[in-house]
């Protein structure tokens, strides 16, 4: 931005400054302008310029200001471009962006207040619409119709939905219309809607099926529905499943025990508290299956006359011991009796109710008695009502008259009951005959009885068969359509060809009579018997009159009240079943008469389910968690008494089992005492596990004693490993010590063999140098030899030439005297010539003279010489002995240079060797050392399993031995040291050091600074470069 | 050239025990005194020393520090081999990499004290043997140790002959660089050289153990095998808490097989011997 600005404003400086100069230039040129003029308007000019780029420099400013709110605005922030004043460059620009800027802001908000309002789903959409004009309007007008588009088919949704949830599941779907997403959220609903409603049917038609009409086997559909739906319906069938299946073998088994039949024991397999239930059915099935074997016994026994044959009370237990020994008792106490006993029942067999039996019997024999007797009351009870309901139904035309239910219990109450439903089905017709009969015999008609009546029947039969003796055969033909009546033959008419005149007639009377009664009692008939078959069909509509408009009534308030009930038992059933909700029981109110004992009925038979099977499954939960109940008290009869019994017994053999005998055994080997034992007997399983449970703590007793004693041998023998691994681990050490010494003193040797070597080779150099000056000195000789020799010849020569001159010289003496003696005879003429004589003379003798003397002279050299030669024979002789031992010597430094080259290659292999030895032993410290450090952990271990060990009561001798065996304080101390304790700095453990603790403190006070130092004087950086990368 | 016979007094004795013991938690027993002998004469020969008494008074004169390393370059026991014991390796292969084979996730591998190198190589031949090519993975082993001399040996990767007689014939081919060289006497010598793929997975660091740790971990595997046999039960607890506090979940600790942790307060779930489990 900056470096625009300075750029424009170059530019336009530019732009100004130089047309003008230009053009001021050609104006002053051309002589247009004078200089004064020139210099105003360059004064001007510059003014001018000056004043541009102060605007340029505002102009920049703003647009500097500008462009940051632009861009703020254009990311998306919301900001007031504030500071614009009139003067401002931009002023119009800046006032529209905040024109812009405000419009956005409101208009972001009202966004907003439309999407909450959406998500609130409020569709109210609280928006002033009229702020806003052109494109901002159309935009959040078409925002808001959008809104609304979405939101109305989702509150009618909303609205089926949360009826739905409410449980309320109408036929009715969402009908609005609905686009793209919409429509298959519309469509997905309606088919949920759909299912949950297929669900409920199948629900309903598998509920009814299994409960109302006993098909347990009906299920639901599953290949209706998919998906979770499929997996619910599923869920339903396998609840059912679950109830039905345990429901109906417990039934079939309860049943089959009740009737006497011991099925075989479940196999199947159950969960949870029904697994419990078939646990306890088992058991109890068991114990039958042989009780009764052990009772045929006695009964074939009994049968071949074999009354002595008694079962073996021992094998059971608990009420099964009891009823054997009862039974045996029985057998007792029954051989005498039994004959009376069985005159009764022979009697009551045949249906002949005797008087009660008063003979005195004992024990069971007794309970026999009494029961026996309480049959034939009952017998007679019963017996005694139909007789008062015959008396009065049949003779006292008290119709009304029923048995008295309530005075029998069981199978007798069905049959009492039986009785009443049979009277109250046939009330109406029988009133009907009677009252027919009844008009007969008022005088019109009379018919002849013939059956057998008693009391007031009776008499009015004998009145009738008195008074209208000749009746007899329209007696008999009414009596046969009676017969037929009550045998519920209703096709049955008289036959009026065997009659004639008014007989004839009344025969056809009381045909059409007959026919019509039948037709409508057929309809009822054919109504009650829909009814027994479970069909509720609908009301009877047909027109009756009379007792038969009574009927028709009765049976609509019937089919009326049955629809009440199967309501009732939907929603007990429902309750009981599938909520679970056992308490849940028919309001008996709404009902009368019979349909209230039938609701009471139901009620009863659903708490004496209910009652047994909450106990019982209260209790086996209270089992199955580990508790163990008190026994159950109440009293139960029939199948829920041997459940209960069952229930005792198992609970007193797991008291017994688990806290009493078994449980403390296990309690005191858990407190450590293994001596105790499970000492109870037991049948079966439990019997098994006290087997195990003993053996049990017999082999851990047996462990543990085989443990301790280890662990001793263990211990001991590792604290002997252990001394062992330490001496090995101080011999290492002493033997690396040595083998350094070694390596050193092998060190200083071969050094030593090397100097050898060198200074035998320095030898042997020299004395190579030597020889070779020896002969050169031989060489030297030789020369000298031959030098003197060649001196001997020229001296030789010599000699001869002196001898030459010494010959020369006596001739010349010779000649001189001549010459003397013919100068004498010449006299003086001579005279001269005798002095030259003479002169010549003495030359010539003196000549011979030195010749003499250098021959003298030569012949010394030559003897010198000869000498010397004899000398340099001599010498030479020297030189060559010297030479041979050079040689010698040469030959022994060569062989001590090699012989220490040898030594000190040997040195190298045996300080190569002792390196390996070192790091042999250097392994052996380690290995020993870590071996050290085992054998001491182990000893450790050892020592820590026999402290355990000791902590338990063992009933053999052995503890006493361990007690006594190895003292841990007697191990050499050298075992507890240095691993297992911390060694302490030295000062801390050696006293002796007590008076060096400050010169130790002042060591490890320096000790501790150079503890510091290594990482600054050695370069680390790499290392900690490294640790950083992990 | 002279021997140095000198005789280290019980005294200097304790000095020097004291002296390792703070420096770097070896515990020198009684027993250890002919070694401590044996091994601080190479020192004394060294610097030309006549008695134990001038070793401790140059070691206290000595500012640099190098000496104080020197002394725990010769007393630590170094003793180690390749693939030493085998059955850690095993489990390594059977229990632990199977599933990084497919898994491309990190792994780190710590080897506390790892001596010449022999334990990482190890490590990280098994590595190349059951992942396959590390290059491609993020894979690292560090391994540290105290002694200086021992770490420059390790970093270089060079084994004589004989110190790779543990290294399956295989693995040797696949791994190592055969070649030869001369001793100082100038004869043959059969050495291997660990391969530089190897040899970059693993990184080496001096790092005394009962100083200060730099690293952040999490590693999946913490080899501590015969070193804390030379620490007391104070040390080994303290260090043993530290492993635990830098392993993964389900990382694993490896420690020697005359160790054992049972005398000790600890963590880990004992797995077999020598292997513990963080749980
Ligand atoms: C016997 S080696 C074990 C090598 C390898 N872990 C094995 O089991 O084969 C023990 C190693 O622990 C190292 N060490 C001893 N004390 C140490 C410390 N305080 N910190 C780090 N390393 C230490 C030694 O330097 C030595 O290399």
């Amino acid at each position: 931005m900056e470096s625009l600005k300075r750029r424009l404003m170059l530019t336009g400086a530019f732009i100004v400054f130089f047309p003008m100069l230009i053009t001021i230039g050609a104006l002053y040129i051309t002589g247009a302008l004078k200089t004064p003029v020139l210099l105003a308007v360059a004064g001007g000019a510059i003014v001018g310029l000056a004043a541009a780029l102060l605007a340029v420099e505002k102009i920049m400013a703003s647009a500097v200001k500008l462009n940051s709110a632009v861009e703020k605005i254009s990311k998306g922030e919301t900001v007031k471009i504030v500071g614009a004043d009139r003067t401002d460059y931009f002023y119009l620009i800046i006032e529209n962006l905040n024109q812009m800027i405000n419009n956005c802001d409101s208009f972001k908000k009202d966004i907003g207040t439309v999407m909450d309002s959406l998500i609130n789903g409020d569709c109210t959409f609280n928006v002033n619409l009229s702020q806003y004009d052109g494109n901002y309007r159309v935009a959040l007008e078409k925002i808001i119709e959008s809104c609304k588009k979405v939101n109305e088919p989702l509150s009618v949704m909303n609205g089926v939905i949360d009826k739905v949830s409410k449980g309320d599941i109408t036929s009715e779907r969402i009908n609005v219309e609905t686009r793209g997403a919409m429509t298959s959220l519309k469509n997905n609903t309606n088919s949920l809607l759909n299912t949950i409603d297929n669900l409920l049917n199948e629900v309903k038609v598998v509920c009814i099926a299994t409960i109302f009409e006993g098909k347990l086997d009906k299920r639901a559909n599953v290949s209706l529905f998919s998906g979770r739906w499929a997996r619910l319906a599923t869920g339903i069938n396998d609840i059912v499943n679950t109830f039905v299946k345990p429901l109906t073998l417990s039934s079939d088994y309860i049943t089959s025990i009740s009737c006497g039949n011991i099925p075989a024991k479940i196999t199947e397999e159950y969960k949870g508290d029904f697994n419990i239930l078939k646990n306890s059915f088992n058991l109890c099935i068991g114990n039958l299956q042989s009780m009764i074997k052990e009772v045929n016994d006695l009964t074939h026994a009994a049968a071949d006359g074999n009354l002595k044959k008694r079962g073996n009370a021992d094998k059971y237990e608990g009420a099964y011991r009891e009823i054997i020994s009862g039974i045996n008792q029985t057998l007792d106490s029954v051989i005498n009796p039994v004959s009376k006993m069985n005159e009764y029942l022979v009697q009551l067999s045949k249906g002949e109710i005797a008087g009660k039996i008063e003979d005195d019997c004992k024990g069971d024999f007794c309970e026999l008695k009494d029961s026996l007797n309480k049959l034939i009351t009952t017998l007679d009870n019963l017996l005694n009502e139909v007789k008062v309901v015959c008396i009065a139904t049949i003779f006292e035309g008290h119709i009304d008259k029923r048995a008295n239910v309530s005075l029998f219990s069981g199978r007798w109450a069905k049959l009492a009951s039986g009785i009443n439903d049979l009277i109250n089905a046939f009330a109406n017709p029988l009133k009907m005959s009677a009252s027919y009969i009844t008009q007969i015999g008022s005088g019109t008609i009379p018919p002849v009885i013939t059956e057998e009546y008693k009391g007031d029947f009776n008499l009015i039969k004998n009145s009738f068969n008195s008074c209208i003796g000749n009746l007899n055969n329209l007696t008999v033909e009414v009596e046969a359509l009676t017969h037929a009546a009550t045998d519920g033959k209703l096709k049955v008419r008289g036959n009026a060809d065997k009659f004639e005149g008014v007989y004839r007639e009344i025969i056809v009377e009381i045909n059409s009579t007959l026919d019509a009664i039948v037709n409508p009692l057929n309809v009822a008939a054919d109504y009650v018997a829909k009814i027994s078959r479970g069909e509720v069909s609908e009301k009877i509509t047909a027109e009756y009159k009379g007792d038969f408009n009574d009927i028709k009534l009765n049976l609509n308030s019937l089919i009326n009240t049955v629809d009440t009930m199967l309501g009732e038992i939907k929603t007990i059933c429902i309750a009981v079943i599938f909520e679970g909700k056992l308490d849940k029981r028919t309001s008996v109110s709404q009902f009368s008469g019979r349909w209230a004992k039938l609701a009471s009925g139901i009620n009863d038979i659903v708490n004496s389910l209910v009652n047994p099977l909450k106990v019982s499954s209260d209790y086996l939960l209270k089992i199955s968690h580990g508790e163990i109940p008190s026994k159950i008290t109440e009293e139960y009869k029939g199948d829920f008494n041997e459940i209960k019994s069952s229930i005792n017994t198992c609970l007193d053999t797991l008291t017994s089992l688990i806290i009493t005998d078994g449980g403390a055994a296990l309690q005191a080997a858990a407190d450590k005492d293994l001596t105790a034992r499970v000492k109870k007997t037991y049948s079966g399983l439990y019997d098994k596990m006290k087997e195990n449970i003993n053996s049990l703590i017999e082999n851990l007793e047996e462990m543990f004693k085989n443990i301790g004693a280890n662990a001793e041998n263990v211990s001991s023998s590792s604290s002997q490993i252990s001394k062992g691994a330490q001496s090995l681990a101080q011999g290492a050490s002493e033997q690396a010590s040595a083998l350094e010494e070694v390596s050193s003193s092998l060190h200083q040797m071969n050094s030593m063999a090397r100097q050898n070597a060198a200074n035998a080779k320095e030898g042997q150099n020299l004395t190579t140098s030597a020889r070779s000056s020896t002969e050169r000195g031989v060489d030297s000789m030789k020369k000298m030899s031959v030098a003197i020799n060649q001196i001997k010849d020229s001296s030789n020569n010599t000699a001869k030439i002196l001898k030459t001159i010494d010959e020369i010289a006596f001739q010349t003496n010779l000649l001189a005297l001549n010459a003397a003696v013919e100068a004498a005879r010449a006299g003086d003429a001579g005279k001269g010539f005798a002095v030259v004589a003479d002169e010549v003379r003495n030359l010539a003798m003196r000549s011979a003279e030195a010749a003499k003397n250098t021959a003298r002279m030569i012949e010394e050299s030559v003897k010198y010489a000869n000498n010397g030669v004899g000398i340099n024979e001599e010498v030479m002789k020297n030189l060559d002995e010297i030479n041979g031992q050079v040689k010698k010597v040469n030959e022994f430094m060569s062989e001590i240079s090699a012989a220490s080259e040898q030594q000190s290659e040997g040195i190298n292999q045996i300080n190569t060797a002792v390196a390996q030895m070192n790091q042999v032993t250097q392994q052996n410290a380690a290995y020993s050392e870590e071996s050290a450090s085992a054998s001491q952990e182990l000893t450790y271990q050892a020592d820590q399993m026999k402290n355990m060990i000791l902590q338990f009561k063992l009933s053999s001798v052995k503890t006493r031995v361990m007690n006594g065996g190895f003292d841990y304080n007697s191990a050499p101390g050298y075992n507890r040291r240095p691993i297992i304790q911390p060694i302490a700095p030295p000062a801390a453990h050696a006293p002796h050091m007590k008076k060096d603790f400050g010169e130790y403190e002042n060591y490890q006070a320096s000790s501790k600074s150079i503890e510091a130092d290594p990482k600054k004087v050695i370069p680390f950086e790499d290392d900690t470069n490294v640790l950083h990368e992990f | 050239m002279e021997y140095i016979s000198a005789k280290l007094s019980d005294y200097e004795f304790d000095r020097i025990s004291g002296l390792v013991y703070s420096l770097c938690g070896i515990s020198l027993g009684s027993g250890k005194k002919e070694l401590v002998t044996a091994r601080l004469a190479k020192r004394l020969n060294e610097l030309k020393l006549q008695s134990y008494d001038a070793y401790l008074k140059y070691l206290s004169g000595d500012e640099s520090g190098y000496e104080l390393l020197q002394l725990i370059d010769v007393i630590t026991t170094n003793v180690t081999s390749f693939f030493r014991e085998m059955h850690h390796f095993d489990y390594i292969r059977e229990r632990i990499l199977p599933e990084y084979r497919i898994k491309s996730e990190k792994i780190r591998v710590w080897s506390a004290g790892c001596s010449s190198g022999e334990e990482p190589y190890s490590m990280a031949v098994l590595l190349f043997e059951e992942i396959g090519n590390l290059m491609l993975r993020d894979v690292k082993i560090l391994a540290t140790d105290i002694s200086t001399n021992i770490l420059t040996k390790a970093k270089e990767g060079v084994y004589d002959k004989q110190l790779v007689n543990g290294v399956p014939k295989m693995l040797l081919n696949k791994y190592f660089d055969a070649f030869t060289d001369r001793d100082e006497y100038g004869r043959t010598l059969y050495n291997f050289k660990v391969k530089s793929d190897i040899r970059s997975v693993v990184r080496f660091a001096r790092l005394n153990l009962m100083e200060d740790w730099p690293m952040k971990g999490p590693f999946k595997i913490i080899f501590c095998r015969n070193v804390m046999i030379y620490f007391d039960k104070k040390t080994q607890e303290k260090l043993v808490g530290k492993y635990h506090a830098l392993l993964e979940t389900g990382g694993h600790l490896f420690i020697g097989h005359s160790e054992n942790l049972s005398s000790i307060s600890h963590s880990f779930k004992y797995v077999q011997p020598g292997v513990y489990l963080k749980c």
